[in-house]
């Protein structure tokens, strides 16, 4: 009852671990994966980064603030991770790339590594020119069309809530040949400090995420799902399942989940259990028979 | 999500040579011994510490000032303030009846210190080997003595019983101890094969990299063939059973891009 078709990936339950969150190691992304339908990986670049030091999250009452910088070992390291992640789980792993390091070379030895899906990342709000790249349609349109020439799996674009248009953006991605769109990315927030009296973060910049973006998650899933036909992956402040039931509503295929993994690491089977036994209640056979519920068409 | 406080320092004094103790006024959730806090100096890098004490919304830290942050942290004046966010991560079974043996290296000592204490104010005896390199100062000397049964070790016989802190331990240690250990990972490797050749249960307290300290950045992995364990979530404290199934434990860390490198060591690819 759980399983759901996103660009030819079968996930079941309709949950993926979002990009940033423990996708390090092989082996803590097979530890999340059980009680998820697929993983996201860090983004991956070509070369390694370090990232931003600590001060890298402050948390909120209402959500998290996270500059981490896109620590990443660089996909000749990472290609070793994701071939061990094929030997130890069979749910799929949708690899991450910066949209702003190589992305062709790195989608392209992710692929040959086992990777089932590429994510680009041109929606980062502090680190690698990303929200700025992200807002640049015509870059845009080129990466997706260049990605798509060369990759036989399915393409997934993440999108940034910081921008005009996020409908627009996602139609000119779907006319570019991508295969799904993952919205949102966290949402650029500023923090100061009121000991130092100056930004917490060096990016100065950071990322909100958590309960409070939800609403605005929402409001980007449906204004995408009335511009576009490829499914959409909708992450943002899903910490139970009715948050995750709302995005599906609004049009999502499936749900994301990220900073809710800070309550508990297997938060996924509890939200699983609450979305069926909803389905079951409301009379739903089916997760497709959810999604863009909420729309009018 | 734990909030981050501000801090008072009530007092920092170095109580042996580049040890300093920290006492800061910070009301806190209960600690359990063997949890640790973020604390950071405004405007500077956010650190993992083990709690050393906790008492009535007054918070003790063990600091040694090795690096920028920490050296800042010791240099702080009395009414200075910080962040602090904690407790964080799961701490020691310290409530265990069995016969106690804790057994510190260096300033590992740090989450013992706590654990010592809150055992004595629930009427449960403990008994504390404090292994040091060399001779410690007389104030460090006086404040593990405060705690009660203390045996203070060092490797170059400079002042108490000569050798190094597990060695002087294993006397002590017989089946029914439960043995609790914070130190560098070589100590805590003899620590735990001493405990299983003994059939003791032990739990150690591990370090690496904390970053996010809420269990979702992946920074401090520590993982064997068939586990991965997020330091500052699953632990930093874990079970004999768990650390024998961990063969990163005294090898391997991730470095700061997430690169898997010996201990201490670069990563081949930076």
């Amino acid at each position: 009852m759980l399983k759901v078709d996103v660009a030819g990936l079968e996930l079941s339950p309709p949950l993926v671990l979002a990009s940033g969150i423990l996708g390090v190691t092989a082996k803590i992304m097979a530890r999340v994966s059980e009680h998820l339908g697929a993983i996201t990986t860090k983004s991956v670049g070509a070369r390694r980064r370090e990232g931003y030091p600590n001060p890298v999250v402050c948390p909120l009452p209402y959500g998290l603030l996270n500059a981490m910088g896109l620590p990443n070992p660089g996909i000749d390291y990472f290609e070793e991770v994701i071939r061990e992640f094929k030997k130890l789980s069979k749910k799929p792993i949708i690899v991450s790339v910066i949209g702003s390091d190589s992305p062709e070379y790195v989608s392209s030895r992710a692929e040959e590594a086992g990777a089932d899906a590429i994510e680009l990342n041109v929606s980062c709000p502090h680190a690698g020119g990303l929200l700025e790249l992200g807002m640049d349609t015509e870059q845009v349109r080129r990466i997706v069309r260049d990605l798509k020439s060369i990759l036989s799996i399915p393409l997934f674009v993440k999108l940034s809530p910081n921008i005009q248009d996020i409908g627009k953006l996602a139609e000119t991605c779907e006319k570019a040949g991508a295969d799904g769109i993952t919205a949102i990315n966290t949402v650029r927030a500023v923090k100061i400090d009121l000991l130092s009296k100056k930004p917490l973060f060096k990016s100065i910049y950071c990322g909100l995420s958590g309960a409070a973006i939800h609403p605005i998650a929402v409001r980007c899933v449906y204004e995408i799902y009335e511009k576009v036909s490829i499914p959409i992956i909708g992450v943002g402040g899903v910490v139970n399942w009715e948050s995750a039931v709302e995005l599906i509503l609004a049009g999502a295929s499936a749900v994301g989940i990220g900073t809710a993994l800070t309550q508990d690491i297997a938060i996924a089977k509890e939200i699983a259990s609450g979305i069926l036994e909803y389905m079951r209640s409301e009379g739903f056979k089916s997760v497709s028979e959810m999604i863009g519920l909420a729309h009018k068409r | 999500m734990v909030l981050k406080k501000v801090g008072r320092v009530e007092e920092a004094t170095e109580v042996s040579s580049g040890i300093y103790l920290l006492r800061i006024s910070c009301p806190l959730k209960e600690p359990y011994p063997g949890q640790f806090v973020m604390a950071q100096p405004p405007g500077l890098e956010e650190i993992p510490l083990s709690i050393a004490g906790y008492s009535g919304g007054e918070l003790k830290l063990i600091v040694a000032a090795v690096g920028e942050t920490t050296r800042a942290l010791c240099r702080m004046d009395v009414g200075d303030r910080l962040w602090v966010r904690g407790p964080l991560g799961r701490g020691f079974s310290y409530m265990s009846r069995k016969t106690a043996v804790a057994v510190a290296g260096g300033v590992g000592i740090a989450p013992l210190i706590y654990l010592v204490d809150v055992r004595k104010r629930e009427g449960l005896k403990t008994k504390l080997v404090a292994g040091f390199k060399s001779r410690v100062g007389g104030k460090l000397i006086q404040l593990l003595e405060d705690l009660g049964d203390v045996v203070i070790a060092t490797e170059d016989g400079s002042i108490g019983a000569k050798g190094d802190a597990v060695s002087v331990a294993s006397s002590m240690i017989t089946r029914s101890s439960m043995v609790f250990a914070c130190g560098p990972e070589p100590m805590l490797r003899k620590v735990v094969d001493l405990c299983m050749s003994v059939g003791a249960a032990v739990e150690c307290s591990l370090e690496r990299y904390i970053k996010c300290g809420v269990g979702i950045c992946g920074a401090c992995l520590i993982e064997g063939e068939e586990v991965s364990m997020r330091v500052c979530a699953d632990g930093p404290v874990f079970d004999g059973e768990t650390i024998v199934k961990l063969s990163d434990f005294d090898k391997l860390a991730l470095d700061r891009s997430g690169c898997k490198v010996p201990l201490h060591g670069g990563c081949p690819s930076g």
